[in-house]
This record gives structure tokens, sequence and C-alpha cells, in this order.
């Protein structure tokens, strides 16, 4: 029983996204539970994944694909999974913010959150402070990412978190920020819940946003 | 040959016409002026040709005794692995090895970041960095033990052979010494002749400038061409010292030095191997050092590699070497701009990497920056492919206006290419300060502190070590 989650976990590790989509379907087929496929089988495979990435043999485009793989497979169980069983991720709605076209920081984020086994609403770019209060009204995510890349634009990230204060929607909410120009000072005074300095810090900090 | 889909970063300083006027000036000092030449046998050699001798033994040189010896030497050494056939300094085309200096009075230790006199167990230290370090690919002693009895050179080889396997450049005092460190040499190769086919040593050995050949330097230089085995015999002239206060002058006249020294050799045994080298330095007329990686010294390295090439033999180089009594920023300055220089030029055979105070100091932690430095920027030299895999049309298609080229497999497959540091920090502010903060002296002096304490190279057996010990006592 346990060999076909050994072979997912590697699968996912190699981010062969149709052989892990299968197992995970083979599994529950075998009569495995959601959970166990989850813990043993997925978050296994992204925990070895992590564990290289920061030892240094692997890189981000490796992470990514391990990422897409396990987004996949979540896929697949998503919809059997009792809300007891994941108690590590979450949801999260994540945007650039206004003004601002760029979004390679961002996407890195959203794979990466996905790839821990967030569930993630991607608003993509140029997103108003309107645009992040609807989103957040409709979804119900724990947790809100702001992306900007511009000194220019990263203004904005205060302005999209009085907006969601206005709507009173913050309480409860979990907001967190971060690119290239942000500094946990700067997050700070955004009114922001956290702030990491890149893609793979944020799943951490949204971890540790979801335990807090 | 490279295709003519890679792009690669190209330099050249002397044309074809230029080599050929340094040429003919170096002929011309050789004719009218000559060089002394202080040992008996390399005179009887000189007598049975058409040189004239004047004052017993100064010689003047007919061009084409000189251009015949031009003729016979060769163009490519393989220096190998210790006791095998794998070639790991191909001298040859433009191929840059890079190795150490030698002969340091003064130690910079890591551990303590003291300056005291080089011990033996520093050479042992030293050799060690230089095993462990892979764009090292010959070793040089470093340091001239202060605690070993009569005969530091044959130790110091000993050391060398003993703690690494990677090819060695030696200096000694005369050819007795020579003859004792073949021997060793030959007891780690398996005999005489596998040296031979297989060299995995080298003499460096000088002329005495201006315009000398000393009784020591030529009996080696006589040994190691009867050996058939590889000599580097490169004079040092110093500018306005030594040698004229000009870049031209000078190289005319240092090139004057290595060619009668060829011409002596090949007399000895036609075709057997030397780099050709020359190592100009500059009289600073405010300290009188004698100086290192300054422009002119750069200029001149580049001059050496490309008259090399015009005639044909494998060329000698310095990079790496600063002037500076420390590690610090301009020890790094200096060793990017002669590394940089040194594999743009093509100096084959390229030494004195982790000199500190103009070649009077070594430092391990400047071995182990320069590494950094050299695997940078051979990266650099690789240059650029321009293919249809490295246009990538097809996947810049796919992703289009709005997407990412992360998580593609064109991504995937060929991110690895890109160089990445093994010390050089690429973290921001935040994540740096997390990790302590440290500057790249403190992260250099931790991995080197490291690889003294972990790294133990492969060892002679215990038969060829006997010999060693045993060829070390009969001095």
């Amino acid at each position: 029983m346990a060999d076909i989650l050994q072979e997912m976990a590697s699968s996912l590790y190699g981010g062969e996204q149709e052989e892990v989509a299968r197992m995970v379907q083979g599994a529950l087929d075998q009569g495995m539970s959601a959970a166990e496929i989850l813990s043993n089988g997925l978050i296994a495979g992204m925990d070895q994944v992590g564990r290289d990435f920061k030892a240094g043999d692997l890189f981000v485009p490796e992470v990514l694909v391990a990422a897409r793989a396990m987004s996949v497979g979540m896929d697949v169980l998503r919809p059997l999974l009792a809300t007891g069983d994941v108690s590590s991720a979450g949801k999260c709605v994540i945007g650039t913010v206004k003004g601002d076209l760029h979004d390679i920081g961002k996407n890195l984020v959203k794979m990466m959150l996905e790839g821990a086994g967030f569930e993630t609403v991607d608003l993509g770019t140029d997103v108003g402070p309107v645009d992040f209060v609807e989103a957040v009204r409709k979804h119900q995510p724990n947790i809100v990412g702001l992306s900007a890349l511009l000194t220019t634009t990263m203004v904005n990230m205060k302005t999209t978190i009085e907006a969601l204060e206005e709507a009173g929607l913050r309480e409860g909410l979990k907001i967190m920020v971060g690119g290239a120009p942000v500094t946990g000072a700067f997050a700070e005074k955004t009114g922001a819940d956290a702030y990491a300095p890149d893609a793979a810090t944020a799943v951490d900090v949204a971890r540790d946003l979801q335990e807090a | 040959m490279i295709p003519d889909t890679i792009a690669v970063p190209q330099f050249g300083m002397l044309s074809r016409e230029q080599c050929e006027s340094i040429h003919r000036a170096s002929l011309e000092i050789l004719r009218r002026t000559g060089v002394r030449v202080y040992h008996d046998e390399a005179l009887d050699l000189l007598r049975q040709t058409d040189a004239v001798l004047i004052d017993d033994n100064r010689v003047r040189f007919q061009p084409g005794l000189v251009e015949w010896a031009l003729a016979q030497a060769p163009s490519r050494i393989p220096l190998c692995r210790r006791g095998g056939d794998e070639v790991v300094a191909p001298l040859e085309g433009q191929i840059v090895s890079f190795g150490t200096g030698s002969d340091c009075l003064t130690y910079l230790d890591p551990r303590t970041g003291e300056r005291r006199p080089f011990t033996s167990a520093d050479v042992v230290d030293c050799v060690h960095v230089v095993d462990a370090m892979p764009e090292m690919q010959f070793c040089m002693s470093m340091g001239i033990p202060s605690d070993v009895g009569s005969n530091p050179y044959r130790a110091q080889f000993a050391m060398m052979l003993e703690h690494t396997n990677k090819p060695v450049v030696f200096v000694c005092d005369d050819r007795a010494d020579c003859e004792a460190i073949v021997a060793m040499a030959s007891a780690a190769a398996g005999g005489i002749e596998q040296l031979q086919i297989n060299p995995s040593l080298l003499l460096y050995s000088e002329p005495s400038s201006p315009l000398r050949h000393s009784e020591t330097a030529i009996g080696k230089v006589l040994y190691m061409a009867e050996q058939n085995l590889p000599i580097v015999h490169s004079p040092a002239p110093v500018q306005g010292g030594t040698a004229p206060v000009t870049l031209g002058g000078a190289l005319a006249m240092a090139n004057a030095e290595v060619l009668s020294g060829l011409v002596i050799h090949q007399l000895k045994r036609a075709g057997a191997p030397m780099v050709y080298g020359c190592g100009m330095h500059q009289l600073d007329m405010k300290t009188t050092i004698s100086v290192y990686t300054s422009p002119e010294f750069i200029l001149a390295r580049v001059a050496v590699a490309e008259m090399g090439r015009f005639y044909g033999m494998p060329t000698w180089g310095y990079a790496g070497d600063a002037n500076s009594c420390v590690v610090d920023e301009q020890a790094a300055t200096e060793a990017t701009f002669s590394i940089m220089a040194a594999l743009l030029a093509g100096n084959n055979l390229t030494h004195d990497v982790g000199y500190l105070e103009s070649g009077k100091t070594t430092s391990p932690e400047m071995i182990v920056l320069c590494d950094e430095i050299i695997s940078m920027l051979r990266r650099f030299m690789t240059g650029m492919s321009l293919d249809e895999e490295s246009l990538a049309l097809e996947v810049i298609h796919e992703v289009g206006p709005d997407g990412n080229f992360l998580a593609t497999q064109h991504t995937l497959h060929y991110f690895r290419h890109m160089w990445r540091p093994a010390l050089f920090s690429r973290l921001g502010g935040e994540a740096w300060a997390r990790a302590g903060g440290k500057p790249l002296s403190e992260i250099l002096r931790e991995k080197t502190v490291a690889i003294l304490d972990e790294h133990r190279p492969e060892l002679l057996s215990d038969s060829v070590h006997d010999e060693v010990e045993y060829i070390l006592k009969s001095e």
C-alpha cells in the first residue's frame, strides 16, 4: 500500500503531473483516504523538494514543476477532503496591486503556495482596491497576498489594505506583502500582517500566519 | 573549431607585423649585444654553431640559429595527473590552466589572520587547498618552509608530490636538485619513460636580466632537456632597473633572453619541451618594489601570450596575484583584472594565484577567492549560443505576451547552464542579515579553514612514499 505513495512522492519530485494525477486516483481506488494520500504522498514529496531546495540541490524551476504536479494532484483530492483534513493549508487570494503589470514574483509565490497545498485565487495584475475587496467577499480566503515591483506602485498596498478595512473585511484576514522594493519596515507601514523577501520564504510565512 | 552559432569574447593586441618587429628587435639584440652564458657545456654546444663568442662567455647569435631553435620547439605540452596519462593542463592553443606561485617567505594564516614565516605544515595546508580547488590545474610550492634543514626545494617537491595528484611546476637550486626531484616524480609515475610521455612536472628557471644565463640555471635547463622533460626558462626583468623602462624595450630584451635560452636548450636536445615566457615587472619608483598586476604588467602578459603563439610555443602567464598585503578590495580587484586578462589573452600555464605583497606572501584565502573569480570568468569566456534552441522562438511563441518562462521545459532544460557562485552572495539585504550579515572576507575565511580541516588528498602508495623518503634522505 505504501509503495504507491512513495512512487507518488517521487513522481511529484520529478514534476510528472500526469503520473501524479494517475497515482492519486489509483491510491483512492485502492481505498486509501484522501488525508493519507495528501500527507504521505503529495506533502511528503513536496517536503523533500523543500529540503533539497534549501540545501541548494534543487532550484526554482524544479520546485515550480513539482508544485504544479502537487496542484494537479490536489485537484483530484480537494473535493474529497473534509475541511479538518487539511490543517496546514488554506485559501489565498493573490494579486499585483494597481498600476503595476509585473507578475513574475506574484506567479512564483502563487505556484509555491499551491505546491504547499494552498488553494489560490489569482487576480492577475493591475488589481485595484475595489477588486481585492470584491474577491475577498466572494472567496472568503484566510490570506490575501499583495505584490508590487515598482517603488511607484508599492504605495497602493497601503490603499488596498485600507479599502479592506473600510469594507469591514480586515478582521480575521491575514495580509502578506512582497516584491523586490518591499522591505520589512515598509510592510509594517502598510498595515500588513507579514512580509516575505522571496517566494520560498512566502510559503513559510503563509504557514505561520495560518497557525497564528 | 568553434561553430559560428557560438559567440565568444575575443581579444587581441599585437598584429602579426608587430610580432615580427619584436622578433627582429630581439634578433638584433642577440646579434649585436649578445648574452653572457656562465656554463661550460652550454658554451661548448654554442662553439659548435655559427654563434660568435667574445670575452670567453659573451655569445652573439646569428638569426638563423635562433630560428632553427624556434622551429624545433614543440607546440604542445600535455601536463598530466600524477601516476597516469590524464591531461589536466593541456598547454596548447588558447587553453588557460591556473596554478599557484612558488617560494614565498611569508604565510598569511587564515586561522589566525597572522602574517608569519612559512612552515612545512603551512606548505602542506596550501597544497591541500590547491588539490581541493577545481579551478587550480597545477601546483607550485607557495612557500619556502623555514623549518626544513638544508634543502627546502626537495622537501617542497616531496610535499607537493605527496599531497596533490595535480601536476607540479617546481623551482630548485641546481642540477643535483633537479635529479633528485625527477627521481621522486619518476617513482610516482612508474619510471622515467612514463614520466616523459605523461609529464607531471615542469621546471621553472630564469635567465638573470639583463642578458645573462647563470651556471645553475643552465645546469638545470640542460638536465631537463637531456631528460626530455618540460621547462619554462622565463626571465623576470624589472623595467627601469634590470630592463628598459619602456614596455617595448623590456619585451625585446626579455624575448632575446628567452630565445638565447631556447637555443642552448634545443642544442642539447632538439624537440625538448619548453614553455615560452617572460615575467616583466615594473620597478615602482617610490617604493622600489617589483610590481605585480599593474596595467603595464598585464600588457606584458598579453604580449607574451601573443608572441608565444606567434612562435608556435605554449605560453607562461601570471594571474590572481596582488600587490596588497592582505586579501582586501585591492587584492580582489587586482586578481580579477589579471585573471580576466589571462583568459582573454590565452596564457597557457598561468601561475601565481594566491600571491599577495607583490609575490612575497601567499594566502590560502586568496587562492579560494581566485578560484571563484576564475570560475566566473571561465563561464564568461564560453560566450553565448545563437543556435535554434538558444534563440527559443518556439517557447517565446508558446508563452506569449502574458505568460512566463519560469516552469517551461526550455527553462528546466537550460537553467543549470547558467553560472552559479560557490562563494559570492546573491541574498537580498534582509535574507543576508538573517544569515549572519557576513562580508565576503568572513565567508572566505570560514570556507578556507573548512578546506584545511577537512580536505584530504589521494595519497601515494606506501612503496612510492618510501622511495620518495629514501631520495630525500640521500641528499
